[in-house]
């Protein structure tokens, strides 16, 4: 039988990295994301960070590397 | 450029976004650099000034002793379960950079949130647990192993929670583990491979969610509807959780100061339960989240950008 970790584990599609909306650029130099350049994280096209990592349930601590 | 805060991060860190931002506002020169970045910029450390030039083909940056603190939002443990194969170089750079990365504690007269060395004892769950219990917090009563048997202390039902994180990808998906529940029919045949934290259930709870930036504590409860949630919290949609200011009790708020410091940590997200009985320790996240609970009452970015600008000295 497999381990309960493992048969209670929440499964979902694997996703390496958040879908962003089209027209995102980092810059380096402010160190954030930009769209039409504002912070994306001032946008409302990111969503609210009301969840945890954009509902990219990973463990906290940077435990999704 | 000569920055004076550097913020270690990854590229899809948001929250490190939202510090940049506060940095920024505040005129505090700053320098942001992802691991997934790293290979596209020029880097020289020096470890004995120390120095580290940064170019990348447009600017240059040099931090030296003029820099005040470190904000240190990257993983102390390379789990790495998402890349099971990969190619010579790109397993090379991974732990090349990961090395250097630690390298920068070169920088010992900077202010770190929080030095590796100390997330790397304090992620230890077993560790947080002892300590917690060492200033004061009440835990419940918690074995750690692959023998089922021992638990039969907790029955009939009980906490059972992985040891570290568990992030697994299979195939085209991944698996996240959360608390869950059992009973030790449920654990038959289904330990051996891998310990587990088993706990005495609290149960009706609320849980709590503390955020201790330098030496400010700030709590929230974290409710579905206006009432608690059983089992964990995580699970539920969203759209229906409430975040709710909740004063912190002074012996509480000492507790989870007393914590942070005799963990050697600037920053942490604290877990905590109530129940009929009080208020329990359950965990805490050295390099933990807190954008999704700043709001316009709890400004944990302004917090923790005011520490990184001050030197670890704002409190």
């Amino acid at each position: 039988m497999a381990h309960i970790l493992l048969s209670t584990a929440t499964r979902k599609p694997f996703q390496k990295e958040p879908t962003l909306p089209a027209g995102a650029q980092y810059d380096i130099a402010a160190g954030c994301w930009m769209l039409e350049g504002s912070p994306l994280v001032s946008s409302d096209a990111l969503g609210a960070p009301s969840t945890k990592k954009n509902d990219l349930e990973t463990g906290e601590d940077q435990k999704g590397e | 450029m000569k920055p004076q805060v550097l913020v270690l991060s990854g590229l899809y860190d948001f929250s490190s976004d939202i510090i940049c931002l506060r940095l920024e506002e505040r005129g505090i020169p700053f320098l942001r650099l992802n691991r997934e970045q790293l290979p596209a910029l020029k880097l020289t450390l020096d470890p004995f000034a120390p120095s580290l030039q940064v170019h990348d083909g447009e600017r240059s940056w040099e931090i030296d002793g003029g820099l005040r603190s470190v904000f240190f939002r990257q993983p102390v443990f390379l789990r790495d379960p998402l890349s099971p194969s990969a190619d010579l170089g790109t397993l090379l750079g991974r732990s090349q950079w990961t090395a250097f990365i630690r390298a920068l504690t070169v920088f010992q007269h900077a202010s770190w949130m929080n030095h590796p060395r100390e997330t790397y004892q304090a992620e230890v769950k077993p560790y947080q647990l002892a300590i917690a219990k060492a200033v004061g917090f009440r835990v419940a009563p918690t074995l750690i192993g692959n023998d089922a048997s021992s638990f039969g202390e907790f029955a009939p039902i009980f906490v059972v929670k992985p040891l570290d994180a568990v992030y697994l990808r299979d195939g085209d998906d991944s698996l996240f583990a959360y608390t869950t529940t059992a009973s030790l029919a449920d654990l038959a045949d289904r330990l051996q491979a891998a310990p587990v934290i088993a706990q005495e259930l609290l149960s009706p709870k609320v849980d709590i969610r503390v955020t201790v930036v330098g030496r400010s504590a700030r709590a929230v409860r974290i409710l579905q509807n206006g009432e608690p949630i059983e089992g964990d919290w995580r699970k539920t949609p969203k759209a229906v959780l409430q975040y709710e200011d909740w004063p912190l009790p002074p012996d509480i708020s000492a507790a989870c100061l007393d914590l942070t410091s005799r963990l050697g940590l600037s920053f942490g997200g604290i877990d905590l339960i109530e129940d009929a009985r009080g208020i329990f320790f359950v965990e805490i996240n050295p390099t933990g989240e807190w954008a999704w609970i700043n709001s316009g009452s709890r400004h944990f970015d302004c917090l923790i950008a005011e520490w990184l600008a001050s030197g670890g000295t704002e409190r």
